[in-house]
């Protein structure tokens, strides 16, 4: 089990005061999460996490579960990685 | 620059709200229209708490039998220096130390609290026939919301505590608290609300437009807009009108030029039950639902919540953007909210 998604459920349990939370589990659709908490997430993931959220990657899919939030924090530090390795963003 | 307005009076009590010293045994007397004075203050909007240096339990019995009790929040009684009354009282009440006046007999206490929070004004109970002509002190406008201030004040002390007290889920909490939304045309009488909510609501707002209230009432009258308001009760009260949206109709393209929501209902996502809202009524019209929207350094949050609600960027520029709302499949539950719409 991955450490994001650990920070991810333990945010979440924590924030909307749930006992567990399995990490498949559509936090949206339960309705355990309302768009207050999904803003707080938000800024959990950019404040905490530090991974940067663009516009565009504001979107349900991405937020939906533990496993979707892990899933897009864990490939967007992969784009940084890569970004990284291949010499940085480009300054041309 | 205008003062800054008074949000909150606080009274000291030997030789300014009575005459006499309580701890001396003195026979006490109501200071000779003061309650007047409590009831306009109330009914401006403007809270009330007191500062006295004093045993609490006999001050309490005192107010009491005087039958004042019911203006004050957050009454500080006790022996420690006033200051620490004072900004106790401001902590509590979520306002700053620069919208309190504190009204105070003693030269030597009005002194001692301006020396560590020098942005408190003070005004000697000497002087109490100015108060009511400050220009800092008296509302432009008397709002519904300005005169239930207190009583919502307290109302939601009382939701704070049983949220505190809660086991299980914050969802289960809002579902137990029964939400009533009503969303209606605003009527002449939402105006002054109407607009005071577009100058103090910076986070979930978006486009950050203001509006007079000759504006808004121009755009209440016009055809070709809706000017709706959201109101929100549940079972410890009403939060009166949390809730603005200013909408242009074409036939086919309904287009918000202004959507917000009161940042004192932000954690029972009131901004999302508006948007479903209009964009539900838009479908039904067999209409396009569009936004206009502008970033501010304030409102990611309004922002997210449209994302969160399929809306999408279909045009504008950097500066105001036109999102379009394109429905999905799941979104959030609003399971814990019921919708009156006569609109």
């Amino acid at each position: 089990m991955s450490d994001v998604a650990e920070r991810v459920r333990d945010f979440i349990v924590r924030a909307a005061r749930l006992r567990s939370l399995e990490d498949n589990e559509n936090i949206l659709e339960s309705g355990l999460v309302n768009s207050l908490l999904l803003v707080q997430i938000l800024n959990f993931v950019e404040r905490d996490l530090e991974v940067e959220v663009a516009d565009d990657d504001l979107d349900m899919h991405n937020f939906q579960s533990v496993a979707a939030i892990t899933a897009f924090v864990e490939r967007a530090r992969s784009g940084m990685v890569a970004a990284i390795a291949s010499g940085g963003p480009e300054h041309s | 620059m205008p003062l800054k307005p008074i949000k909150c009076v606080v009274w000291d009590l030997d030789n300014t709200v009575w005459r006499g010293v309580l701890q001396e045994g003195d026979e006490l007397e109501i200071r000779a229209g003061i309650e007047k004075i409590f009831d306009t203050l109330d009914g401006w909007g403007v809270l009330q708490s007191v500062a006295s240096r004093n045993d609490e339990a006999s001050c309490l019995t005192q107010l009491k039998h005087f039958g004042i009790e019911k203006w004050f929040l957050e009454p500080q009684l006790n022996w420690g220096a006033k200051h620490e009354s004072v900004r106790r009282i401001a902590e509590r009440l979520n306002i700053g130390t620069d919208s309190l006046l504190l009204i105070d007999d003693d030269p030597f206490e009005r002194a001692e609290v301006r020396s560590v929070l020098s942005d408190v004004r003070t005004l000697d109970v000497a002087d109490l026939h100015t108060l009511l002509d400050r220009p800092d002190i008296k509302p432009p406008v008397v709002t519904p919301e300005g005169r239930r201030r207190r009583l919502m004040y307290m109302e939601n002390r009382r939701r704070v505590e049983a949220e505190d007290n809660f086991e299980g889920p914050t969802s289960e909490f809002l579902a137990a608290l029964d939400a009533e939304y009503t969303i209606r045309r605003a009527g002449e009488s939402d105006l002054a609300r109407a607009g005071e909510l577009t100058v103090r609501t910076n986070q979930l707002n978006a486009t950050g437009r203001t509006f007079s209230i000759e504006e808004l009432d121009r755009f209440r009258r016009s055809d070709r807009h809706e000017l709706l308001v959201m109101e929100l009760t549940d079972k410890f009260g009403s939060f009166g009108l949390v809730g603005l949206a200013l909408l242009g109709r074409e036939p086919d393209l309904w287009t918000i030029k202004l959507l917000l929501t009161s940042c004192r209902v932000m954690s029972r996502g009131a901004g999302t039950v508006l948007l479903r809202h209009l964009a539900d009524r838009a479908q039904r019209h067999g209409a396009t639902l569009r936004s206009e929207f502008i970033h501010t350094d304030r409102n990611r949050a309004m922002f997210a919540i449209y994302k969160f609600a399929d809306f999408t960027q279909v045009g504008g520029n950097d500066d105001e953007l036109l999102l379009e709302h394109r429905p999905r499949a799941a979104s959030p539950s609003l399971s814990h909210s019921r919708i009156l719409a006569p609109w």
